[in-house]
């Protein structure tokens, strides 16, 4: 094999985001100590924004493959990437005093959360389960570590290993169903997988059987019930950056992975796992929306909410048709962005010693800061499927691919717990507005994280009146090319 | 079809676009600016409703003032606008109860002005939205949309179970809306793609399809109305809310449950809308006498003013019901004279609140010693409540009554049941608040009602009379509108 | 009037009469109890056992309640035990290979 045919060129992004990492590396081990904190935050915004700039130069309509079959670029890779890539870096930049304060910023968490990015771009590029679970991996060992990073809590250090343990459990369920999968039908490679079962030449029972493994494996890392008990515990126990890593760019990931999987490689068995799925989603929104009702922690409760939203996202997938997946995509980025609203605002209230974690810790914010508090209005009603805001759009074409299969009972059921849903997100807005503040110290973050933030929200309502406008329409695009 | 006119986005985005201005003015030393620019805002969104009147043509029963662009293409939505005979006087009475809503805010709300007078500005134009809408979507964001403001109204500004209230008349009101959407959907599948509420109506449907999809919009507008038993939010928001929360509600939201009714169950499931008459005709008479005896048992005047709207609502649906011209125009009178006559009661009652801050009739007795010119608004609202002749509230139950006769002598002689009910409890609260002697040092201290209290209240008695005299041209607007719909649901769509 | 005690015999032999004329047979009377006070009292019924007992009280706040009570008690669920969210894993494996072979069979 030459350099030609691995054909290297279609993965610089990757290659360049991994190059620029050790050169961080470098750069802090001998740079000017004092200078630290303003040097890295600065390296790796420029870094995200290079790589996304190459993601866009070797983007391309049809999919093009390397490394013999086992990376792929195609439309939904190159979207995924680029909300990955957008979601880290707003990550950074409304984290950056968090952590300082903490004394967390420092060249680990940096090299990290590029590690994980990494990971996250393999994995919604891989076209083979080894480059699936090679990026998977190395999402995983990234994420377990940050959530650790705070050394010193106990509550971090006791989610981080519960997450380790739990994730090492799983990655085995997933790697288990793959090798049986491979046993069925005598191949890695997602396309030829989905060939042999296609054309029924693969061991149904064999693949069925792997196939259970690949969906436990699948539920984990989304965190859909019963296979979400880690998620609550991480979300409140792990840093409020990490949590919301987890809940934003790492829950587009998943979707990526899960699409590459269920939706090319074993699209052919979609009878077969569409029944799994109707159950783990059906679970997941009673779950998720019934318990956050009695959280007094808002990490712990938007914990809650994520479980609902994944069930909802399930939704989507189930209906196992391209209309499907692309309102699945659509409501993954949206989600993540309205998820990097709510996370922000929590870390802007938050300052030193003071987590603003609390729900109670929102009381009476109309009163100290309209504007802010405005914006947490918009990212609640948004996640609670309230038009105008994306939420609702989002929920609209999961529903309708839904109801185009046939599901109307899951779709009554659904907008049932939608209703449970508002009542903890209409809590968190009367707690806002209905009440009297008890906290009166001035809310104090810097030009950056505000207008960062302030634009955030914006898109949250402006792909709500607009969405349309590009999105939409581009995640059915691009799963029409790509699958 | 006219030629495109943006008249309805104006009153649309206007109000909205103020409101949003309005939000600006937060800092203390700018209360009045804010007021002033509210006011004019409001002012300026009845203007540019005007012309809906003006230049509407009464002979078409076709949508006018339409526009139309594609707005999510992904799904076939578009932004289209239209109104008929129905829908335009909606729109006018929207716009004009802001402008009073606006105007009775002025000195009584003195806490966080601004987001006030924005919330009400946002919703008016949201509700103008929900009027004006003929796609399905763009009609199901505004009326879940103006949710979010009216929550924050009652929960903000409202009495002392205010957040109970709030969060009831919200997740009530979504729970329906989402079956609503449900609906939604399958007739965007039924129908190949469109979100069109003309396509929907044209749509040839089975029995068990029509009928499902008459429960589903019943669910969301059953609530909106409210029918019993689905009104229990309605006595509970009402009471809590400010003055100016409880004249929306009233005057405006309700009919949007009703209009609900006439813009999608009947055209979209006539023949379940038929088969289903005799339900709703039972829902609604019970709201008319149930309603009206529990209204007899209050002691707080909004609570008694809220169950006489339900019992009144449940005039209009009843109309609805009899398909027959007499009972939908009779419904559509008795609409929007009581958006005038809830709208004044509230306000009546808005003014007795902010000087003795209780709303127990035991606490008042002899108003009329202390305020004259109050009192005489007070009893002729009175009057025009429980329909008396000369008055809006007369034509459209008398209507009704009609329009009931033709169909069952019973529907009449138990809807008729009304004029003695609402009479009773109307008449009765007003002579222990208003005459006898005065009651207690609050009673005798108060001031009679000022200048702008006076102007609001004017305005509304003498489009009380004016209509009560004169019914002609409302019922003209709407005349070709009620026909056409009456025919479409008389030919069905079974196949 | 020649014989002012007239009336007042005939309003002591007719006493009976004299007063039911003098309130026009009690129908005014009749009228306040029975119509005003027991519409009011089925009005007052109808509100505290319809709307606020059954409606309200049962459907409406019931079923806030009920859902209320089911979160506290499946948050219980969540003890924090790591064999505990291990074990829900095995069991959710096992749930989705029932599933799958119920349908095979």
């Amino acid at each position: 094999m030459t350099l030609a045919q691995i054909n290297l060129s279609i993965a610089r992004p990757e290659l360049f985001l991994l190059g620029l990492t050790f050169f961080i590396m470098l750069v802090d081990l001998f740079g000017d100590p004092a200078k630290r904190s303003q040097r890295l935050y600065a390296l790796t915004l420029g870094t995200l924004a290079l790589v996304a700039v190459y993601v866009v130069l070797v983007a391309s309509v049809s999919p093009q493959y390397a490394f013999s079959n086992m990376f792929v670029v195609d439309q939904m890779a190159t979207i995924l990437k680029l909300a990955i890539l957008l979601g880290v870096a707003v990550l950074f930049v409304y984290s950056r005093a968090y952590l300082e304060t903490r004394r967390m910023f420092s060249g680990e968490f940096v090299l990290l959360m590029l590690f994980a990015t990494l990971g996250m771009m393999v994995m919604v590029s891989a076209n083979h389960f080894i480059s699936l679970y090679l990026g998977l991996e190395i999402l995983a060992l990234s994420t377990y570590t940050m959530v650790a990073l705070n050394r010193d809590s106990a509550t971090a250090t006791e989610a981080a290993m519960k997450y380790f343990i739990l994730g090492a459990l799983a990655s085995g369920l997933l790697l288990y169903g793959m090798s049986m999968i491979y046993g069925a039908t005598g191949s890695l490679d997602v396309s030829v997988i989905a060939k042999t079962i296609e054309f029924s030449r693969a061991n149904d029972a064999l693949a069925t059987f792997g196939l259970v493994f690949v969906v436990a494996g699948l539920a984990f890392k989304l965190g859909v019930v019963p296979f979400h008990m880690w998620v609550p515990d991480v979300y409140e126990g792990a840093p409020t950056p990490m949590a919301m890593f987890i809940g934003s760019a790492s829950k587009i990931a998943a979707f990526g992975f899960l699409v590459r999987i269920l939706g090319d490689a074993l699209s052919g068995a979609v009878h077969d796992w569409q029944g799994m799925l109707v159950i783990l989603a059906v679970a997941s929104l009673a779950v998720g929306n019934i318990i956050a009702i009695a959280q007094t922690n808002f990490k712990r409760m938007l914990a809650y909410s994520t479980i609902s939203h994944m069930g909802f996202l399930l939704l989507g997938i189930l209906a196992g048709t391209k209309a499907g997946y692309a309102a699945s995509m659509f409501y993954i980025i949206a989600y993540a962005i309205t998820s990097l609203a709510a996370f922000g605002i929590i870390m802007l209230l938050s300052r030193e010693g003071f987590e603003a974690d609390k729900l109670d810790d929102l009381k009476g914010l109309n009163d100290r800061s309209p504007w802010v508090a405005f914006l947490m209005l918009v990212t609640m009603f948004s996640m609670a499927g309230i038009p105008p805001f994306v939420g609702f759009f989002a929920k609209l074409s999961v529903l309708e691919a839904v109801l185009d299969v046939g599901y109307v009972w899951l779709v009554v059921y659904a907008v049932m717990m939608s209703v449970i849903g508002a009542f903890y997100y209409l809590r968190v807005v009367k707690l806002m507005y209905m009440d009297a503040p008890v906290d009166h110290s001035p809310i104090v973050a810097g030009q950056a994280m505000r207008s960062v933030l302030a634009v955030n929200a914006f898109v949250v309502l402006l792909l709500g009146l607009l969405p349309g406008a590009g999105l939409m329409g581009l995640c059915l695009h691009a799963i029409q090319r790509s699958l | 079809m006219q030629t495109s006119s943006y008249i309805l986005s104006l009153t649309i985005w206007v109000p909205i676009v103020i409101g949003i201005l309005v939000l600006f003015l937060h800092h203390d030393g700018q209360k009045n600016a804010a007021r002033w620019v509210a006011l004019l805002g409001s002012l300026l969104g009845l203007a540019v409703a005007i012309p809906l009147w003006a230049g509407f043509d009464n002979g078409s029963s076709a949508m006018q003032f339409v526009e139309r662009f594609v707005w999510i293409p992904r799904y076939n939505i578009h932004y289209a606008l239209g109104v008929d005979g129905i829908a335009m006087l909606f729109v006018l009475l929207n716009s004009f109860t802001t402008v009073l809503v606006i105007a009775a805010a002025w000195q009584v709300i003195a806490e966080k002005v601004s987001q006030y007078l924005a919330a009400f500005l946002i919703m008016s134009g949201l509700i103008n939205g929900v009027f004006a809408a003929t796609d399905a979507i763009l009609f199901y964001l505004f009326f879940e949309a103006m949710l979010i403001p009216m929550f924050l109204i009652i929960g903000i500004w409202g009495g002392p179970r205010r957040v109970y209230a709030a969060v009831k008349f919200f997740l009530y009101t979504l729970l329906g809306s989402l079956l609503m959407l449900a609906a939604l959907i399958y007739l965007y599948n039924v129908t190949n793609g469109s979100f069109d509420i003309v396509d929907f109506q044209r749509v040839p449907l089975g029995m068990t399809a029509q009928t499902l999809i008459f429960l589903a919009f019943f669910a969301s507008f059953a609530v909106k109305v409210p029918m019993w038993p689905v009104h229990t939010w309605l006595p509970d928001a009402h009471v809590e809310a400010p003055t100016g929360g409880s004249v929306v509600l009233a005057a405006i939201t309700l009919k949007i449950g009703a209009y609900g009714f006439l813009r999608f169950n009947l055209p979209i499931a006539p023949d379940a809308a038929q088969a289903l008459s005799g339900f709703m005709i039972a829902l609604s008479l019970i709201a008319v006498i149930y309603i009206g005896l529990v209204a007899l048992a209050q002691s707080d005047m909004k609570k008694l003013v809220a169950y006489s709207s339900i019992s009144h609502m449940g005039f209009v649906t009843l109309g609805f019901f009899i398909f027959n011209t007499q009972g939908v125009e009779g419904g559509l009178v008795q609409m929007i004279s009581h958006g005038f006559i809830s709208a004044a009661m509230f306000l009546c009652i808005g003014v007795l609140y902010d000087r003795v801050h209780s709303r127990e009739i035991s606490a008042y007795g002899g108003v009329v010693n202390t305020m004259p010119k109050f009192a005489f608004f007070a009893v002729f609202f009175a009057m025009a409540n429980s329909g008396l002749p000369a008055t809006s509230g007369f034509v459209g139950e008398f209507m009704v009554i009609l329009g009931a006769m033709k169909v069952n002598f019973w529907y009449a002689f138990a809807a008729a049941t009304t004029l003695i009910l609402g009479a009773a409890y109307t008449l009765w609260m007003v002579k222990r608040v208003i005459f006898g002697d005065i009651a207690n040092d609050n009673v005798r201290n108060l001031t009679d009602i000022n200048a702008r209290e006076l102007v609001i209240l004017t305005a509304l008695a003498l489009l009380v009379l004016y209509m009560g005299v004169y019914p002609k041209p409302f019922t003209d607007v709407m005349h070709v509108s009620v026909d056409a719909l009456l025919k479409h649901v008389a030919l069905g769509k079974l196949n | 009037m020649k014989r002012p005690d007239i009336p007042e015999a005939i309003k002591t032999r007719f006493s009976f009469i004299h007063r039911l004329l003098e309130n026009k047979y009690y129908l005014d009377q009749f009228n306040e109890t029975v119509f005003a006070n027991g519409a009011r009292k089925l009005g007052h019924a109808l509100w505290k056992f319809g709307d606020v007992t059954i409606i309200d009280g049962i459907m409406v706040n019931g079923t806030a309640k009920v859902i209320g009570w089911s979160a506290g008690v499946a948050r219980q669920i969540q003890t924090g035990y790591l064999y505990s969210y291990a074990f829900w894993m095995i069991l959710g494996v096992f749930g989705l290979l029932s599933i799958v072979f119920l349908k095979l069979n």
